[in-house]
């Protein structure tokens, strides 16, 4: 019954336990570094309809950008190596070596070579999630079985139709999961850049509040970053259901297989 | 009428098909086995259009074979189903391709799941469906264009022997139905016997030919349980060991 509900709220179900959890650590530790958590959601709500929400748009901004050059560049790049073998084997060592290297440590470069402005910022997002993407997309069209490729090419398919039929609705599920990785990672990174050389964004308002010993209104920003991630997994999430119902056949059944 | 000419296929410097000559008449069933490696499934992708030869040639009909033919169907050991595409959209899909309009398609397919028994699997997908049940969807997908000449690797050898037998009596009754030529290839020696009008017996290294027998009871409806079945099988038999 109660797991029934849960199922069905999922969220909610979370979002109430975290915020009961953060109200006890409030009480108990009576420090004003962890505020009442419903004064916190107030100060997020006034602030909302102004300032913050500017931070939280330009964020926004900047990471949707990211996603979309990283889906075009690294989902083209990874289609392209995983198709044509003899290119992978001259970049395939080369990614390998670069794939694990922290892309941050490139944010002084980037600052240099392209600016201090939003430019810098996207790129350095651009390549963290454009990484995951490409490995993860040249892997699964690799991947493919050579009998589905010759199925669908013996029924005359030309070489766009084998990308609509086959290639492309292979890749998406595998995409969105890269992209649902990665998308964490380059929220903590977008967090550490806006705070160079920036005025807007919402590492920028944390950091802020911080400095101005404004502990409510650092909670207000945490709020509005966790719901930034929140927003972008959830639309995954939804596109994920609308293309891919069909892999989720596939998995979530391995509780059962367990007893 | 399929003519292949000297057909080699090779990988590198390795011969996997060594000029192997064969003709395939009309409405003909072949079943194609020997060990594994021999090229069995090369030579059928050569007939299927999907591998190009190394030398020699392929006609059918007279037109030399480039690439796949529209009227060729074929069926993998595996059934290549899209696991993205429900049972009706895998069944559909040599007709989406060819921009056959969406109402002609749909009864079609309607057709075509009703007359192999799977019409209420249409919306599932296939990691939903039994293996017997994956089997008739990619026959159906494989009939869904009309062909006239329709190829099998290893069709049946996911299967259990009662789906099976079934299964080749399906195959049996829609040859007999279509009218189309039947190439496929097989481990299973009662396989070849009940579906092979004439038996090509292949032997490695390289690839090629090494026996046709020719099947005289082909056709008989109780063949299965009679005693020239069985002396047919041995034979099949001796001439793979003598490999
Ligand atoms: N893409 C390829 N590259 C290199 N060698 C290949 C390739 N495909 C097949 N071969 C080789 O060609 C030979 C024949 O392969 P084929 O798949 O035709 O054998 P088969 O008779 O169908 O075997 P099985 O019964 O195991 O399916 C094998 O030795 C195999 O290693
Ligand atoms: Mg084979």
């Amino acid at each position: 019954m109660l797991s029934k509900l849960i199922k069905k709220h999922q969220t909610a179900y979370a979002t109430i336990v975290i915020w009961l959890i953060w109200y006890l650590i409030h009480l108990t530790m009576q420090t004003k570094v962890v505020p009442n958590p419903f004064d916190a959601i107030s100060t997020f709500v006034r602030l909302l309809s102004g300032e913050l929400l500017f931070h939280l748009g330009a964020s926004t901004l900047r990471i949707l950008i990211s996603i979309i050059f990283s889906l075009l560049i690294g989902g083209t790049f990874g289609l392209f190596l995983g198709l044509n073998d003899r290119f992978d084997r001259f970049f395939g060592p080369i990614l390998y070596l670069l794939y694990p290297i922290p892309k941050i440590a490139f944010l002084p470069v980037f600052m240099i070579l392209f600016g201090l402005g939003n430019t810098s910022k996207i790129i350095l997002i651009t390549v963290i999630i454009m990484f995951q993407v490409l490995v993860t997309i040249r892997d699964s069209v690799k991947g493919l079985s050579r009998t589905m490729f010759l199925s669908v090419r013996s029924t005359g398919a030309s070489k766009l139709q084998i990308y609509q039929h086959l290639i492309l609705p292979a890749i998406l599920p595998k995409a969105l999961t890269a992209l649902r990785l990665s998308v964490g990672t380059s929220i903590s990174v977008l967090f550490f850049a806006e705070n160079f050389a920036t005025r807007y964004g919402i590492g920028y308002f944390i950091m802020d509040a911080w400095t101005r010993i404004n502990y409510l209104e650092m909670y207000a920003g945490i709020i509005a970053i966790s719901l930034l991630g929140l927003f972008i997994f959830k639309s995954i999430d939804l596109l994920e259901q609308w293309a891919c119902n069909w892999a989720s056949l596939e998995k979530g059944e391995q509780s059962s297989y367990f007893k | 009428m399929i003519e292949i000419n000297k057909l080699t296929v090779s990988y590198g410097s390795k011969d996997v098909l060594a000029a192997t000559d064969l003709a395939i008449a009309d409405h003909e069933t072949i079943a194609v086995i020997g060990p594994s490696g021999c090229g069995k499934s090369t030579l059928l992708y050569s007939i299927a259009g999907l591998i190009k030869p190394t030398s020699g040639s392929i006609m059918i009909n007279g037109k030399s074979l480039l690439e796949p033919r529209m009227e060729t169907s074929v069926i993998l050991q595996d059934y290549g189903l899209l696991p993205w595409k429900n049972v009706y959209q895998n069944v559909a899909l040599p007709l989406s391709i060819r921009g056959v309009a969406k109402s002609v398609i749909e009864d079609k397919v309607n057709a075509l799941l009703n007359a192999l028994h799977i019409e209420e699997q249409i919306n599932k997908f296939p990691v939903q469906l039994s293996g017997g049940q994956q089997q008739r969807v990619a026959i159906a997908r494989a009939l869904i264009a009309e062909p006239d000449l329709l190829l099998m690797d290893e069709p049946f050898s996911a299967l259990d022997a009662t789906v099976r037998e079934e299964m080749q009596d399906l195959i049996l009754n829609l040859h007999q139905e279509h009218k189309l030529s039947l190439v496929f290839v097989t481990h299973s020696i009662e396989e070849a016997v009940i579906l092979g009008k004439r038996i090509i017996v292949m032997q490695p290294n390289p690839g090629q030919i090494k026996r046709i027998i020719t099947n005289p009871h082909f056709g008989d409806v109780k063949f299965r349980n009679e005693f020239a079945f069985h002396k047919l099988c041995v034979h099949v038999r001796q001439e793979m060991e003598g490999i």
